[in-house]
Order: C-alpha cells, then structure tokens, then sequence
C-alpha cells in the first residue's frame, strides 16, 4: 500500500539534492506566474478560506477582547472604533466572538467534510470496483440515505449521538456520505472500464493493486472537488443545527448561534445577525467558487 | 481567365495561447478553380483543418485571421460577420464534416435535420421540404429514405450517418464543398462508397472540392490537384499526378514512402518458421453476447486458426466483424462460450487466478489508442515499469535498468522518463505502450489495431520498430487490423474475419494475389492508393 508515496518522496529528495536553488527559483517564478493566470475571484476566495483560517488558529491576534465575557453597560452598541461590529445584548464584542467562533464552525466542518469523504469514498469504492450484489445492496443503502432529507437525517443522529460541536459535525457528515458514495462509485466504474485499467490487470496486477495505483487516484479528482464544496455546506449545516440549538451550548461563540442569539434584537441592533450571517455567506461561497476550480482543472 | 471560385492568399491564422498567440497557419496561398478537386494533404497537427475552418468562418474560440484574404469568386470574405456568412453557408459553400458519430444532433430526427438547411435558405411549405429531403436521402444512396426521416442518428451506422451529412451538404447545390476527412472515421469499404459518393454527386452538378485528407493515398484517387502542408506552410503543390510521381520536397518523398499500399514491398523477408509447437492455437472458438431479444448475440462463431513462434499472423476485419472479441478471449480477458485456446502450449481454460496472472507474462497486448490506454497520472518510466511490480520482487536497481534499456530500444529519449502521458505525441505514447508490453519480455504480443490511430509517417515508424523487435527477439504477432495495406506489410499470415467466421485464411501472399471470397476481393479493391507509383524505399530511421 505504500510505494506510491515512498516512489514520489524518494524523487523529490533527488530533484531537491542535484541543484535546490534552481529548483526553490523555479518554484518561485512558476508560483507568481500561476497567480498571475488565476481568475481574480478564485484569489479573493481563497484569501477569504486563508483568513478565517488564520483566524481559527489565532484568535488572539486578531481579536484582542474577550469573545465570552461582557461589559452590560456596553450592550447592543452600534459598530464603532472600540467595537468594529459593535456588541451584543450582554455587551460582548460581536467581532471578537466571530473570529473566536471560527475554530468551532471550522473543526466541525473538517470533521465533517472528513467523515463524509472518508465513509463515502470507502463505500462508493467498494460498489464500484466490486459490482454486482456489493454494488446492488451498497447503492439501495446509498438511495435510502439520500431519500431522507439531509437535515431531518442530521437531526436524527445528533439525538441519537447526543448534543454538542463534534456529534453535530459528526451528524452533518453522516449525511453526506450517501452523494459522496454515489459520485465515487460512478467515477470509479467510468475508470474501470478504461484502457489503462485493462491494460494493468493484463500485465498481471492483482484487483487492490489496481485498484490503488489506478482506480483511486484517477476517481479523486471530482471527489475532492466534492469535498470542498461540502465543506461550505458543512458550515452552512452546523451553522443550522447550532441556531436550533443542537450544536455547541452557549456561551460558545459558534456562528450559527451567533445568528440565533441575535435575531430578538434585529430591529434594534440588526447587525448582531447580519455579521456573522454575511461571513458565513462569504465563506460558503468561497468554498463553492474553490470547489469549481478543483472541478475544473483535471490534471 | 476570371477569378478562381475560392482564392486563399497569404493566410495567417493564430490561436490564443494564455497571454501570446501561437500561430498554426503560416501565409498559406491557395486556389480552387471551378469544378475542380483539390486534396489538401497533411498530418495531424499541420493546420489542415484549422486553414478550413477559416474559410468557412468557424474558427473555435480564441482562433483569429490575422492577415491575409479569402475570396469567393472574387470578394474577399476574410473580415466577414458570422450574419453575412450565414448567408454564403450551405448556399455557396457547405461543409462535410469529419467526425459522423458527433456530427448529427442526437434528440432530433434525420428528417428535421436535412430539412433544417431547406428551412432557412429557401422558402418552402412543410410538404416541399419533405419531399426534397426524401429526393435528397435517396440521392446519396440511403435505402427507405421514407422510414429514415422519422429516424433518429443513433439508429444508423456510421456510414449512413455520413451520407445525411453528404445530403445536407449537397442540398443547396453549393459551387464548393470543403470535406474535412470524410471518411477517417469509417470501415475502408465504406470508406470507398462514400469517397465514390461525393464524386458522382460533384460531377454532376459541376461543384468544386476542397479534400482534406491526412491519406496521399485517397487524395492520389480522387484529387485533380495536392497541396501537401507541413507545420502550417505548403511544402508542394501541383497536379496530382506531377506531385506523386515527381515530389520535388523531401517531405512528400517521405509521406509517399510511409503510405502501406498493396504494391510496397513487405518489411523483410518472410522469416522461416521456427521449430517448435505453435504459439497460439484458436480452435471452434465463439463467443456469444446476451442479445436485444431471447437469442444471445454471438460476436464470433466457430473460428480456428494457429499461429506459428516467430510470424506474425493478421485477424482482418471491419468494426463488428469479431476481432476485438477474439483477441480478448486470447489474452484471456474474457471466456470463450465454446471452443479452446492453446497460448504457447497452455490450454486457456485451465487456468484460475494466479496461474492467470502468471500466464499474463507470456503475452501482452497493446492497445488501438495510445491516448486511453497510459493512466494520465503515472509519469512514462512508473508506466513502463509497473509489469515488472507485479511478479516476483525484482531490485530498484534493476527495475531501473530494465525501463531505461526497454525505452531506449523503443527509440524514446530518455529525458522522457519523468514526463506525463499528455506531455506525448500519438507516436512517442504508443511507443511507451510497446515499451510496457516488452518490459515483461513476453513470447506473443497482441496488437489491437496499434497503429489505425496514428499518421502514416509515425505509423510506418512504428511497424518498422516492430519489425526489428521481431527480429531480435523472435516475438510472436497477432496483428489485428482492419488496413489491409498494413497487414500486407507486416504480417506473414491472414485470416479474414466477417460477422464473426472466417471467411479466408492462409499466407498473405496467396489471400492477397489471388483471393477467392469476394468479400476479400472487396477489401482488397477499397484500399486507397491504387493509383499511386510503386513508392521508392527512404532510409529506415525507427
């Protein structure tokens, strides 16, 4: 299972010995000229990805108040110099508590995006290389999941798993196993019949050796696309569950929270709802527009 | 002496490449005179179609005229609007395009689609069009032109696909027609009917012919004038007859050389059979498919043939006729439904999983496309050294040496080796495609159609790498092809395979000179190139 990337390491080191700086040199060149030829939207989208990133790493640097503790006297203030997007009805700074939300809704969606990716590919795999009966009873299973709606789905393990960040990321990615599934399996019967796959098993390899040498990696690429763009829905997802009041418990700054905590004040102070609710906008749809480009170039 | 129906002068096309434009078409001048056919001869990659597309206004996105002009009976087109060329398009000038398959709209009946062009150029009531299409079908030579309107194109084949493309291309009576490769696509019997086709539909109505063609050998049938193009330049034009006995640039010499035809020579002399049991017995081998009702399908049906060590043994047919089925089953990719097959003394159907995989070193097959058949992720030495992965554990070392020794002896530099499939021509992937089927050092190699895909040049390149692994190896061929021009230049001996049986058999000497089935007769007399000169021999470089 393992020489493919013993293989690829081993040539890199060898690259890297003969001349490193030529190579560090190109590298730089090639890295500025493919940031000249990406689509500016692309750019903005993965510095929005970077940011909230950044963000869910180090908090600290970015937001010096505290994101759970309020001052009363200072509640539903207007954005303002001290405020950046003012403060909420116990007088917590709005700003800091999303950027200290950003680890929350974050970790759930790579947990989720994870789950997903990892449960559904295995499935999805499994059908398409086997085929027949595997394929038949994997796939009905597969329809049955998709039959239900995803967030009647999620609802249904979080009250069997229990409340809280991980089970709600864990709910939301048990979702989404079944369109992981089924886009794997029809990438992985598309590269099956093809010529190469053939023409490794004429060479005399055995099905899991073609299997990861060939099947797989060429079946990833819309998986992966696939994967970033769950992974914006994933945040849309735990965001909706965490409004309903089954993901993290409040105090936790998470951002659908956030959401719901500031809809009894939306005609007073509308931007308690409106900040967190256009960053996770933001944030969806760069994960959308990062997906697209994985989609679309194969390589 | 009035102007020429279509002048091209010093034409410059380019294509967008990211920020720069590469130019593919390099100050091309050109002229059709009225009536006349003119073969534009090239191959892939030399600006053929994109210098017609040009001049029918359909250059793909991001291709532009960049200098030069394009008169039709005298005015220059070249800065036309896509709503003024509309006018000239099927009227003036059609087009017959190269691919049938994709050609037609699939969701739309035969009907709609030849009556479209009557629709939008002429003024006629439903029943007029109805009746000029059904004259149309039945001029091109489709049976039932009637039931054939209320068809859609997934129900025809692809030479009856072609033929509708023929009829709305010739509906209008245009003074030109451009065809870009006709017939590539198709079977060389159809091939022929359809080469045939166009030429009594233009004689008829006096239109005059732009024929683009990658085949010297079908433009030597038809054409009254070639123009050989080269890398987006003309190489040589003249009468056709002065062009192919005379070729005053090297480069024709070579093409003309390259082309198989039934006069050149074989490759070498037909080797002695070695000593030995044969390589390959096929014995009432049939295969059957489960068919559209009850009765299965049954692709072939009581073939036997034998192969001896050291000779190459042709299976010649058109698409559908079986061979595909048959090499399967030989490889043993697929289960006979009857009948035995010995590989190298080995009876097929004994064999299960590992002593199948073991078997798998004795023969190896290469694939007809060269595109499909290398997995785009691999780079070209992982390729050529993933046989040797899957048997007993051979050092890095050695696995090292072994790729870079196959590959060179295929004639690919080495500076290849850490370069991806797309990074290939057609020629250098198939030469990869060989390299992973000899790295195994295998007694037969299978090769399914191995060198249809490619351009005549590459392709006698690649036969005479064949030849000289032959030679040196004392490899055994199956050679599965439906160019008997090729075949008759590599393999020792036949056997004809229609709807599944076999229709001849024996040496190529004898099923060539003096076949007796007449469908043999048929795709004997449908090869193109009859009328050329016996060719000189160039220098062998593969």
């Amino acid at each position: 299972m393992s020489t493919v990337p013993t293989r690829v390491f081993a040539s890199g080191s060898e690259a890297g010995r003969t001349a490193p700086a030529a190579a560090a040199r190109r590298i730089a060149r090639g890295g500025f000229a493919a940031l000249r030829r990406t689509p500016p939207g692309l750019v903005l989208a993965w510095l929005v990805i970077a940011t909230v990133v950044l963000w869910a790493l180090a908090p600290g640097l970015f937001a010096g108040q505290n994101p759970v503790a309020g001052i009363a006297r200072e509640k539903l203030l207007p954005p303002s110099a001290a405020h950046l997007l003012g403060t909420d009805a116990l007088g917590r700074d709005l700003y800091a508590r999303i950027v200290h939300g950003a680890v929350h809704s974050l970790s759930g969606a790579f947990v989720a995006v994870t789950v997903g990716l990892l449960a559904g590919t295995s499935l999805g795999l499994v059908a398409g290389a086997r085929g027949g009966l595997v394929d038949l009873l994997v796939m009905r299973l597969v329809d049955t999941l998709l039959a239900i709606p995803t967030l009647l789905l999620s609802l249904t393990i979080i009250v069997l798993l229990g409340f809280g960040t991980v089970n709600a990321a864990i709910a939301v990615g048990l979702a989404s196993v079944a369109s992981f599934a089924r886009l794997t399996r029809s990438e992985v019967v598309r590269v099956r019949g093809a010529d190469y796959v053939e023409a490794a098993y004429g060479s005399g390899g055995t099905f899991w050796r073609v299997l990861w040498r060939h099947v797989l990696p060429n079946s990833l690429t819309s998986v992966i696309g696939l994967a970033a763009l769950q992974f914006g829905t994933a945040i849309l997802s735990i965001s909706t569950l965490g409004f309903l009041g089954y993901g993290a418990p409040p105090p936790t700054p998470e951002w659908g929270l956030l959401i719901a905590e500031g809809r009894n004040y939306i005609s007073r102070a509308s931007w308690i709802t409106t900040a967190p609710g256009i960053v996770v906008v933001l944030v969806v749809l760069s994960a959308n527009r990062i997906s697209r480009a994985f989609a679309g170039s194969p390589r | 002496m009035s102007a020429p129906l279509l002048a091209i002068d010093h034409l410059d096309v380019s294509y967008a490449d990211g920020p720069d434009r590469r130019r593919v078409v390099h100050g091309i001048s050109l002229d059709v005179a009225a009536g006349e056919v003119v073969a534009l001869v090239g191959e892939s990659g030399s600006g053929k179609t994109t210098l017609v597309q040009a001049v029918i206004g359909l250059l793909p996105e991001g291709g532009r005229i960049d200098g030069g002009a394009i008169r039709l009976a005298g005015t220059d087109i070249a800065g036309w609007s896509q709503r003024r060329l509309d006018a000239l398009r099927g009227e003036r000038i059609s087009l017959i395009p190269q691919d049938p398959g994709s050609s037609l709209n699939p969701v739309k009946t035969i009907g709609a689609q030849v009556g479209e062009i009557l629709r939008l150029h002429r003024r006629l009531g439903r029943a007029e069009i109805r009746e000029a299409s059904l004259d149309l079908l039945a001029q091109v030579g489709l049976s039932q032109p009637a039931l054939r309107l209320g068809q859609y194109p997934h129900q025809l084949s692809g030479g009856m696909k072609q033929r509708v493309l023929i009829a709305i291309a010739t509906a209008l009576r245009p003074s030109l027609i451009i065809a870009d490769e006709p017939t590539s696509a198709l079977d060389v019997t159809v091939q022929k009917r359809i080469l045939d086709l166009i030429d009594t539909l233009r004689r008829e109505s006096g239109t005059a012919l732009l024929l683009v063609t990658h085949d010297l050998g079908v433009a030597a049938d038809r054409a009254d004038r070639i123009v050989v193009l080269r890398d987006g330049s003309v190489q040589e034009r003249g009468p056709a007859a002065a062009v192919l006995s005379a070729p005053r640039s090297a480069y024709t010499r070579q093409l003309l050389a390259d082309i198989p035809s039934l006069a050149a020579p074989r490759l070498r002399p037909i080797p002695a059979p070695r000593e030995g049991p044969p390589a390959v017995v096929v014995e009432t081998l049939a295969r059957d498919y489960p068919g559209a009702g009850r009765r299965p399908f049954r692709a072939v049906d009581g073939l036997s043939f034998t192969v001896a060590p050291g000779t190459t043994h042709a299976i010649v047919g058109e698409s559908g006729s079986g061979k595909s089925t048959t090499i399967r089953a030989i490889v043993g990719l697929e289960r006979p439904s009857a009948g035995r097959i010995l590989v190298d003394g080995l009876d097929l159907a004994t064999l299960r999983g590992d002593t199948l995989r073991a078997f798998r070193r004795r023969i190896q097959l290469v694939y007809q496309n060269p595109f499909s058949s290398l997995d785009p992720r691999q780079t070209i030495e992982a390729i050529v050294e993933e046989p040797l992965l899957n048997f007993e554990p051979v050092a890095r070392a050695e696995r090292a040496r072994r790729v870079a020794e196959i590959v060179e002896r295929v004639g690919l530099p080495s500076g290849l080796l850490r370069r991806r499939p797309a990074a290939l021509s057609g020629g250098q992937r198939q030469r990869v495609a060989i390299a992973r089927a000899l790295v195994l050092e295998p007694k037969i190699l299978i090769l399914d159609e191995a060198v249809s895909a490619l351009d005549v040049t590459v392709q006698a390149q690649i036969l005479r790498l064949l030849d000289g692994m032959q030679a040196e190896r004392g490899l055994t061929y199956l050679f599965v092809s439906h160019d008997l021009a090729v075949v008759r230049r590599i393999a020792d001996t036949v056997t004809v395979l229609r709807d599944g049986r076999a229709v001849e058999q024996g040496t190529v000497e004898a099923v060539f000179e003096r076949p007796r089935d007449p469908y043999t007769r048929d795709l004997i007399a449908a090869i193109p190139g009859q009328r050329l000169p016996a060719p000189r021999p160039v220098a062998a470089e593969a």
